[in-house]
């Protein structure tokens, strides 16, 4: 199974990048090769094996909801691009 | 000698007398940067060294009976250190300064370690020749016409070109243990849950690890311990005593069983990399260890399997970076899906956009079950396969690399070939496993060969006491 323009567009749009023609080109062609590759995981017999999410077979850990003291609004502000009335400046999105 | 020629082990003693004070060390890697600066072919070692901040706390240092006896330590660009650039070697990141030190950095510096300076990378970590870096590409010491490695390329290129003592780096498939090899220095990925992932930018979190390079083996376990154990802000930490790594390093390899799996040794396998790694195994039989020979059998499906994987979570961790919350807003737009695609796009390097955009794909509708599912599956008889040598033998021996370093461009253009260049590696890392690179001499060209010893899960004392017997033996 390989992947067309159409797909690389689509998965540009899924994952918010906007590619050039030139590098919509250059990735058709090297993720097709690469999932080319990758087809080779069909020659396995997978069935009844189960997926491994994490090796040690860590279940979740959960700790008491302790006060603690958080960042300083003037130091979320310094890191965020733009700010204004204690407030992170986004576009309109209603 | 140059005080940044020194090792951690040699530059103790000169600390704990106070003959040696940590700012001294500091103006001797300064004065090597700079000198290297000076290069027609510079290392590039670095993103940043901020020469005032680092000799000022290195100055009011006072606790020289500490571990580490305030040694001045490189760390990734990956890695946050409080108050400095965190850039990841990318654009997207370039203005950022770090609020916090990562767990990592907390527990170094207690240990009596000082952060000095951030290493140049692949962007993100996504690399193995270190030409990814959005800044410039780092040359390997050995021959600067040839890649250090990657994705910790900066941090084995400065080490094994004395423009450090030591370094923190990371590795998710391979990026410490590769450039240490290709730099001829020593590097050690610990079990995952070891090191605290608290602070190091996430690239494939199901496999990320931090974990020393070094000049040698010693100085790898004494790193190793100062950084290592349990954080509460890391789910994924694990709760277990660390051991005193140090004390391992020169014991006994008498009846230590030593595996060899044949698929690490065929097709594609460099044959002068063969045989120093060959040599390297008669060095562990000659000092009493017993050689066995052991089968890994699904070997050849873990690039597949790790690429799969790594990357869907590398599309999912880099989700964060939009230009909103923190780094760098390149453009204002009126439209929200613009700004983050304008945002990502210029942010972005290519190989980066590469592994989101495979990463997108296989977890996207339709596709979730033949990709992403299957490796899942696949991770799972890889990493039974380890767990069933491990039963039979302590240490796993193998090439870290099937070929030495390669010329700068040579595969910047077949991101598949350089990806399955990292055979070797990817492995332990979907097994959660500790293992290291150990320099075992050089080819006829003159560049580093490294020989892998991987162990069981948290057995990182056996990995550190093979280790010595081969770096005594190349000696």
């Amino acid at each position: 199974m390989s992947i067309d323009r159409q797909t690389i567009k689509w998965v540009a749009l899924l994952a918010r990048l906007r590619l050039s023609p030139e590098e919509e080109g250059s990735m058709e062609a090297q993720l097709g090769k690469i999932l080319d590759y990758m087809n080779i995981l069909g020659e396995l017999d997978l069935e009844g094996v189960k997926p491994t999410a994490h090796t040690l077979g860590f279940t979740n850990k959960t700790r008491g909801d302790e006060e603690a003291e958080s960042f300083k609004v003037e130091r979320v502000a310094e890191m965020a691009p733009e700010w204004k009335n204690d407030h992170v400046v986004v576009p309109r999105i209603v | 000698m140059s005080l940044n020629e020194c090792a951690i082990e040699e530059l103790r003693p000169l600390l704990k007398k106070g003959e040696v004070a940590p700012a001294d060390i500091v103006r001797d890697i300064k004065y090597a940067i700079e000198r290297d600066g000076e290069n027609e072919l510079p290392l590039n070692a670095y993103i940043h060294f901020n020469d005032e901040v680092i000799l000022k706390e290195s100055a009011s240092f006072a606790d020289s009976d500490s571990h580490l006896n305030g040694t001045p330590i490189g760390i990734k660009d990956v890695l946050n250190v409080k108050g400095t650039r965190t850039t990841c070697a990318s654009h997207i990141l370039q203005d950022y300064i770090s609020p916090y030190d990562a767990t990592a950095v907390t527990y170094m510096r207690g240990n009596g370690g000082i952060p000095a300076g951030k290493l140049n990378m692949d962007e993100f970590a996504m690399g193995s020749s270190n030409e990814n870096s959005a800044f410039s590409v780092v040359r390997n010491p050995h021959d600067r016409n040839k890649i250090p490695g990657g994705s910790s390329g900066g941090a084995a290129s400065a080490v094994a070109g004395h423009l450090a003592v030591a370094a923190l780096g990371s590795d998710t498939g391979g990026s410490i243990r590769q450039p240490a090899s290709m730099c001829g220095v020593f590097g050690i990925k610990p079990t995952y849950g070891r090191v605290s992932r608290f602070g190091l930018v996430a690239y494939a979190s199901s496999f990320d690890q931090v974990g020393p390079i070094t000049k040698t083996v010693m100085d790898g376990a004494i790193l190793l311990e100062s950084i290592s154990g349990y954080d509460r802000r890391d789910s994924t930490s694990a709760n277990e005593e660390v051991p005193r790594y140090s004390l391992s390093v020169g014991k006994s390899i008498k009846n230590i069983k030593i595996g060899i799996p044949e698929e690490y040794f065929g097709e594609g396998l460099e044959d002068e990399v063969r045989i120093r790694v060959e040599e390297g195994i008669s060095m562990l039989r000659e000092a009493g260890a017993d050689i066995r020979r052991i089968r890994l059998p699904y070997t050849t499906y873990a690039v597949a399997t790790y690429y799969i994987i790594a990357t869907a979570e590398a599309s999912s961790n880099l989700a964060r970076f939009d230009g909103i919350r923190y780094g760098c807003r390149f453009v204002r737009t009126e439209d929200l899906v613009e700004l983050y695609e304008e945002n990502r796009s210029r942010g972005f390097g290519q190989e980066v956009k590469r592994r989101i955009l495979l990463g997108t794909f296989t977890l996207s509708s339709g596709y979730y079950d033949a990709y992403y599912l299957k490796a899942q599956k696949a991770r799972t008889l890889i990493r039974e396969d380890f767990n069933s040598a491990l039963g039979e033998v302590d240490v796993i021996v193998t090439p870290v690399s099937p070929v030495p370093a390669w010329d700068i461009g040579e595969m910047i253009d077949d991101p598949l070939q350089m990806y399955l260049a990292d055979i070797y590696t990817v492995p332990v890392n979907l097994a959660g496993l500790p293992a290291a690179s150990v320099p075992c001499g050089k080819t006829s060209s003159g560049l580093p060969v490294g020989v892998q010893l991987i162990a069981g899960h948290f057995r990182e004392e056996d990995i550190f006491r093979t280790a010595r017997v081969i770096e005594e033996g190349g000696k």
